[in-house]
């Protein structure tokens, strides 16, 4: 199966994590409409972001990055609602 | 880059005084605007301060983002201390040039309407504290501007 | 030479990108700027065609501009129309516009278009930039990789056009087509290739018509559109083979679409990855950082944004206030009197012309300027990328409405006019979010309500008239979010999407970009005072010199008392019966027919029928009304019916059902609110 990056991560919504940090996308909990609209901005299974600005209030900034290149700058803002549907693992900490 | 540390904090402490003085003239509009429209008083420092509400809430706004600066600078975020001086003093400079276009369209439209103009009139305009306290806000702008121009090369 | 014309070949091009990549601009460039402008068929997206001449060729090339996507799925009609034009019409040439500081994703497109078959040519766009930002992309690398052309343009300046001519050209004789580019992993290419051999066999004809292993791979991942499209071509035991098939892959990688899509980005990025070579460490703090750490600031955010919003108000209105006094002579002034001179005419027709068609269109030409200069401010914050944060900053106060903070957009460019608005909805991607910002951007206060509020304020309010005025557009705004939240809540029900948008760097605002883009909601505003008002204005002037008893004569509109007498009198007697609790009478009711055209012809119409001229209509008012009435007038006006132009908008986009619920609503909660503030207000004054 294709889906759990196996192992006994924590998963934590985007919502959740500090800004600064680095994350990986694990699993986007929600309809079609929502998986694919993040898809077209970048933002799929495996993804990794950098979290510029944490939700609450207002919507979160995440910068996508390419992990190999690293910043590639890309900033996507999400309400607060979507980053609550975004689980991800925390690869390094803000 | 101490050389250019001390340009930043130059700039920082300018743009924390005039952050203050745009607070005060901010509120001062705010009020004269209570007093003249809602509840019947006098407006203070009319000649220099319009009853204009709005006008408060923007001069508070860069007022406050000036502010910032200094309270960034003293947390040794650089990056947030020059972003605040260069969208305050950015954003008082182009209040500033808007009250300078606004009076030129103001002679422009009397002359139009074919009324009255008085050089007086115009010069009060112009010597609005919006205006002076843009003009002044040249100085730390571009101490700001030079700044980063450093940072980045 | 010319004479022995032989036959001109004809050519189609296709241009198709993911938005903001220079689209447009390229169009442009590569048709000369001359397009004829369309719809798609069935649908109120907009179709752009254009033509180049190709001399090596003999031919005509046609370009069409295909809509901004970011992949071709089903799910959206944007999508499907891009997607059915590239396999149906089987274009010559797919130029896909890439954008070089963008280029994972544009990249996805491109695999995604190389794999419907067709003949791709890739124009990377915005290298500028990329530069700018600290890295360079290897063109000839992506050539390579890809397998197809790929040009480097800076469209804006003319860099590379010629080039991407060329490349077109060569295209055309010479097609390349790789549908394998993407590879899946071997079982699942396995299941491919048996799913390809199955339809080639049981119909050459569907295989001949559309690419097989697309046709696979969209049925593998439950694309309804072209599984409907197989069905019409093969028999239902093909299906069910088909069908276990996909079962089969599901089996192997889990959720079939999912799969394919993280496979395609994935190799997206690392094709972005090789082509890019950073140039500068330095890029790492940009002028966007810097900016958006304040603009975004969670304190300092909000207080800014209304800055930059009072910036663009007072610039739009006190730098127009000389342009529209200049018009307000030429018309009202000099041209309406040189027009009432000619005595050769007949009175009725200078009547119709001066005081019907010029009072009236002139009316609407007075704010021209203020209409531009709004737009162009507004252009200007689009093109540098900051109503997207704007959009981003107000989201936590639109939420609690239930709005999407993208309506912020449409909602200012409202207070603006409001056909330009309601058009703007386009760009909010959820149905219901659209149909509401579109339903509640006409209670935005539009420019042309400002000259009644100014003019029965200053009659009636005395030294309240500014604050009555301020509190006209604050409750504007209550009453946007309010039936918003109304809607949201109940015919318009439904989850709140997420706010998701992207926050494209900050550019220097491209003149030629903003200077089309003002232009483009300009002349909403200008073809409404050409046509709709034009129109209704003749009507009016019909309706008022002319009455049940007959013709009245263009004397009507200089006298009152013969002015009851016409049809517009009868309807404002009609009318004033539900009025009268407000306080008004039979000419200030019938103004606010007048209204229903076009908001500002009421200031005009009120002058004709109190029979008094502009400068002294003030005094008159004040004899009209009380500050009360006249406060509840201005109230009633702000929210009462849109104006026929927005109401047109909103008919073409939404339908007409929602054209019919927006008048309806307004009226009934004009009428309501006037009512409540009449009866209040009698209390407390009385």
């Amino acid at each position: 199966m294709h889906t759990g990056k196996g192992g006994n991560e924590e998963l934590i919504p985007l919502a959740y994590v500090s800004e600064g940090s680095l994350v990986q996308i694990v699993k986007i909990v929600g309809g079609h409409g929502l998986i694919r609209r993040l898809r077209d901005l970048g933002l799929y299974e495996g993804a990794r972001v950098k979290v510029i600005r944490s939700p609450g209030p207002g919507p979160a900034i995440v910068s996508l990055i390419d992990p190999s290149s690293g910043d590639i700058g890309r900033r996507v803002a999400l309400g607060f609602g979507v980053a609550m549907k975004v689980l991800v693992r925390v690869i390094s900490h803000g | 880059m101490v050389r250019s540390k001390s340009i930043l904090i130059t700039a920082s402490l300018l743009a924390f005084i005039l952050g203050l003085m745009y607070i005060a003239s901010g509120s001062i509009c705010i009020y004269n605007w209570i007093t003249s429209s809602l509840i019947n008083g006098e407006a203070v420092l009319k000649q220099f301060i319009p009853s204009d509400p709005w006008l408060g809430i923007v001069m508070i706004s860069i007022g406050l983002t000036y502010n910032a600066s200094a309270y960034y600078l003293m947390r040794g975020n650089t990056v947030l201390s020059i972003a605040s001086i260069l969208v305050g003093g950015g954003l008082a400079i182009i209040v500033m040039g808007l009250q300078v276009l606004a009076t030129l369209a103001f002679v422009a439209d009397r002359l139009v309407i074919n009324e009255e103009l008085r050089l007086s009139v115009i010069i009060s305009n112009l010597l609005r504290i919006d205006e002076i306290l843009g003009y002044v806000s040249l100085i730390p702008f571009l101490l700001g501007y030079k700044f980063y121009k450093e940072m980045k090369s | 030479m010319d004479k022995v014309a032989s036959k001109k070949h004809k050519y189609i091009v296709a241009i198709v990108g993911i938005p903001n990549v220079g689209k447009s601009v390229i169009f442009n460039k590569l048709t000369g700027g001359k397009a004829w402008v369309g719809n798609w068929p069935g649908v109120t997206v907009e179709k752009k065609v254009g033509r180049f001449k190709a001399e090596e060729l003999n031919a005509e090339i046609e370009v069409v501009d295909l809509p901004g996507i970011y992949s071709l799925t089903a799910y959206s009609v944007d999508e499907l129309i891009a997607r059915n034009f590239i396999i149906e019409e089987k274009p010559d040439v797919v130029v896909v516009i890439a954008n070089a500081a963008n280029l994972e994703r544009s990249l996805y497109l491109i695999l995604s278009i190389m794999e419907l078959g067709a003949n791709v040519v890739v124009a990377l766009n915005m290298v500028d930039i990329a530069r700018s930002e600290g890295y360079e992309i290897l063109h000839d690398k992506l050539e390579q990789v890809l397998g197809i052309p790929v040009v480097p343009t800076i469209a804006v300046s003319n860099v590379g056009i010629e080039e991407l001519k060329k490349s077109i050209i060569n295209s055309i004789r010479r097609k390349l087509s790789r549908t394998k580019i993407v590879s899946y992993g071997k079982e699942l290419e396995r299941i491919i290739s048996r799913m390809e051999e199955l339809l080639t066999r049981s119909s050459p004809e569907l295989t001949n018509r559309y690419p097989s292993r697309w046709l696979a791979i969209k049925f593998l991942e439950g694309d309804e559109d072209i599984i409907s499209k197989i069905k019409r071509y093969v028999s239902s035991s093909v299906l069910d083979e088909l069908t276990k098939l996909r079962h089969e892959a599901e089996k192997v990688v889990g959720d079939i679409e999912e799969y394919i899509t993280e496979v395609k980005f994935r190799m997206a990025t690392e094709i972005a990855r090789l082509a890019t070579r950073q140039i500068s460490l330095t890029a790492k703090i940009s002028v966007t950082d810097i900016l958006d750490a304040i603009l975004t600031h969670k304190v300092l955010g909000i207080p800014l944004a209304l800055s930059i919003m009072y910036l663009l108000f007072r610039f739009a209105f006190d730098l127009s206030a000389p342009l529209s006094d200049g018009i307000d002579v030429l018309i009202n002034g000099i041209l309406r009197d040189w027009v009432k001179s000619l005595k050769f005419l007949p009175t009725w027709l200078t009547s119709l012309l001066a005081d019907g068609v010029i009072a009236g269109v002139g009316a609407v030409l007075v704010f021209l300027p203020v209409i531009a200069l709004f737009f162009f401010v507004l252009s200007i914050l689009e093109d540098i990328g900051y109503l997207a944060r704007l959009a981003f900053v107000i989201d936590k106060i639109l939420h609690k409405f239930k709005l999407p903070g993208k309506s912020i957009i449409p909602l200012i460019m409202g207070f603006g006019c409001n056909v330009p608005a309601v058009l703007a909805t386009r760009a909010i991607e959820d149905e219901k979010d659209r149909k509401v910002t579109a339903l509640i951007a006409p209670l935005s206060s539009c420019s042309a309500r400002l000259p009644v509020y100014l003019t029965i304020a200053g009659a009636v309010m005395g030294a309240y008239a500014v604050a009555a005025v301020m509190s006209m557009y604050w409750l504007s705004i209550i009453l946007a979010l309010s039936v918003g939240l109304l809607f949201r809540s109940t015919i318009l029900r439904g989850p709140t999407t997420g706010f998701i948008m992207e926050l494209p760097p900050y550019l220097a605002p491209r003149i030629d970009n903003v200077l089309m883009k003002t232009w483009e909601r300009t002349k909403h505003f200008l073809i409404k005072a050409g046509t709709v008002i034009f129109l209704g204005v003749i009507i009016v002037w019909l309706l008022s010199v002319t009455g049940p008893a007959g013709y009245l004569g263009p004397e009507a509109l200089e006298n009152p008392d013969i002015l009851s007498k016409s049809w517009i009198g009868f309807l404002g007697k009609v009318f004033s019966v539900f009025t009268s609790p407000m306080g008004w009478d039979w000419r200030t009711t019938a103004a606010l027919i007048f209204g229903f055209i076009a908001k500002e012809i009421i200031v005009g119409s009120l002058g004709v029928l109190l029979g008094t001229s502009e400068e002294s209509l003030r005094e008159v008012l004040s004899n009209v009304f009380t500050p009360l009435s006249g406060f509840t007038y201005m109230v009633f006006i702000l929210i009462y019916v849109p104006c026929i132009a927005t109401l047109a908008s909103i008919r073409s986009e939404l339908g007409l059902k929602y054209a019919i619920i927006t008048a309806l609503y307004q009226v009934i909660l004009a009428y309501i609110i006037a009512l409540l503030i009449s009866i209040l207000g009698g209390i407390i004054v009385g």
